[in-house]
């Protein structure tokens, strides 16, 4: 009987295959029925598409992987091809620290990040936060109609106001870094972000590095340049490397986040309501939103051994999708009705931020972006309505899901600030 | 079997029994205690599963790592002397800890 027993949990030696491709059409239409087709068929899945991957879709294996750095590994490698690891196709951009590395290599920029981003220092950002969100909210009040994808530039600006990166280019990185990740991979759109706009930007960023490393401010970039990596100074590649990370993780993710959360309070007013009459209750709403909606869906990590992993067997340089969109929909992950919003969900330990040693670091400015947007937007057009039929979602929803048009009327209103954008 | 008593900021008591090898961290999440929130899951990623040990238990558990000590700058309640994520407190053996959780985690 032991024996018996034995053999049937012995992981099984061929490969769960399914149809799947995180950056189809197919899938963007509805990601969270992809997802959910994928749980019924195993945590683990396999596709061919891309060269072949792993798909973890259950709570318990994402959770195991993310926190497992030698099993599951971010950093670069030859398999799968050239570029950033830990996207599925792997993107040919300049290295990001600490994400392309494992530790222990990664702790010391990892540790330089922590710092930039704790609460008391995102809490000084609040007045930045507060006064860019009134701003963008000014310039279409007056109108009584607008298209609220245009909030997606709030985390920009803020971003690269804080970086002290030249304000007046915030336009530019906030398209590129939406559509690096949103556009159709090969499209004439995507070729022209990947081959000339991010490397023109790229270039900018180096000349702010080498001026800071002249002047330095009191600013991101030379609080970065101030540190040591195992005892010699920071070099300027390497700040560009996390300076990089900073722009492509706070651009999107936020975008994504609050312009879900718009849409979703739309259609469901008494929710609405209720947050307008209880502005206590934005904190937990968010934290929902971001289990309900995961900004960041999946990426990637490629496999260090070979190794039976929750019923599979996995082999070294194997490619990983971990979907921490779809892990935060499995009532494994102890959310009870997973597949509906309580904005008084509690606990909700939630995958959002993903994981393990490469968990988001900005999560607190994450945050705070979101719930200022959010506030300000119910406080002074709480009677926004959005026109349903005609938003346009991403082509593209296997990393970053969001809308490319999000048209909303409101009762028009009055400027708070005297500034413009 | 370990065992650890969580205040929480109102004053709420729980008791909870763990197994050898668990950290204060791992209890709390697995009775769904809301007062931790552990977001990183244990790999001082995140800063979200402080605690406040009483004073008397400091000594009883495993030293401060230094990236525990970074990590404890960056908490949302503020540090105090006797702060410590409790991913890093591992117990064995019939030890029984009290700790207060903050007001708030993130």
């Amino acid at each position: 009987m032991t024996e018996q027993t034995a053999v049937e949990t012995e992981a099984r030696t061929d490969r769960p295959v399914v149809d799947f491709d995180h950056n189809a059409e197919e899938h963007a239409k509805d990601p969270v029925a992809s997802y959910r087709r994928l749980r019924s068929e195993g945590p683990v899945v396999w596709t061919e598409s891309w060269g072949g991957y792993w798909v973890l879709s259950g709570y318990d294996a994402i959770f195991d992987a993310a926190r497992d750095d030698e099993m599951f590994s971010s950093a670069r490698s030859p398999h799968g091809g050239e570029g950033q690891a830990i996207l599925i196709p792997k993107r040919p951009i300049t290295e990001h620290f600490p994400i392309d590395l494992d530790p222990p290599a990664s702790m010391p920029y990892r540790r330089i990040m922590n710092q930039l981003l704790t609460p008391s220092r995102v809490e000084e950002m609040r007045p930045m936060v507060e006064k860019y969100t009134a701003l963008f909210i000014d310039d279409i009040i007056e109108s009584g109609e607008a298209d609220f994808a245009t909030l997606t530039g709030i985390p920009s600006i803020i971003t690269i106001d804080w970086l002290s990166l030249p304000v007046e280019d915030w336009r530019r990185y906030s398209f590129a870094h939406r559509k690096v990740l949103s556009a159709p991979l090969g499209s004439p759109e995507y070729i022209k972000v990947t081959e000339e706009e991010l490397p023109a930007l790229t270039e900018k960023v180096k000349e702010v590095i080498a001026e800071r490393r002249r002047n330095p401010g009191d600013d991101p970039i030379s609080f970065i340049l101030g540190h040591e990596i195992g005892g010699r100074p920071i070099t300027e590649e390497e700040v560009l490397n996390m300076v990089d990370l900073i722009i492509s993780g706070g651009v999107g993710t936020v975008a994504s986040l609050s312009g879900q959360a718009l849409e979703w309070l739309s259609a469901h007013p008494d929710v609405r309501q209720r947050l307008i009459d209880n502005p206590d209750l934005m904190q937990n709403a968010v934290e929902e939103f971001l289990r309900f909606f995961s900004p960041t869906q999946a990426l990637a990590r490629t496999v260090g051994q070979d190794a039976d992993f929750h019923g599979v067997k996995v082999r070294k340089g194997d490619r990983a999708l971990l979907a921490w969109s779809s892990g935060n929909r499995d009532a494994a992950g102890g959310f009870d009705n997973p597949d509906e919003v309580d904005i008084e969900r509690m606990p909700n330990r939630h995958m959002a931020f993903g994981v393990g040693s490469h968990r988001c670091a900005g999560s607190h400015l994450g945050r705070l972006m979101a719930r200022t947007i959010l506030t300000q937007v119910l406080e002074r057009m709480p009677d926004y309505k959005v026109d349903h039929a005609n938003v346009v979602r991403y082509p593209r929803q296997g990393v970053n899901t969001g809308f490319d048009r999000l048209p909303a009327t409101f009762t028009p209103g009055k400027r708070l600030l005297g500034e413009r954008l | 079997m370990p065992k650890v008593t969580y205040t929480s900021a109102a004053g709420d008591v729980s008791v909870l029994d763990g197994n050898a090898g668990d950290s204060v961290m791992e209890i709390a999440v697995r009775n769904g205690l809301p007062g931790i929130v552990a977001d990183c899951g244990g790999s001082l990623a995140c800063s979200t599963c402080h605690v406040f040990v009483r004073e008397e238990d400091l000594e009883v558990l495993e030293p401060m790592s230094d990236l525990e000590d970074e990590m404890l700058d960056g908490t949302t309640e503020e540090r105090r002397y006797n702060s410590r994520l409790s991913c890093q407190l591992k117990l064995e053996g019939d030890v029984h800890v009290y700790v207060e959780t903050p007001e708030s985690q993130v």
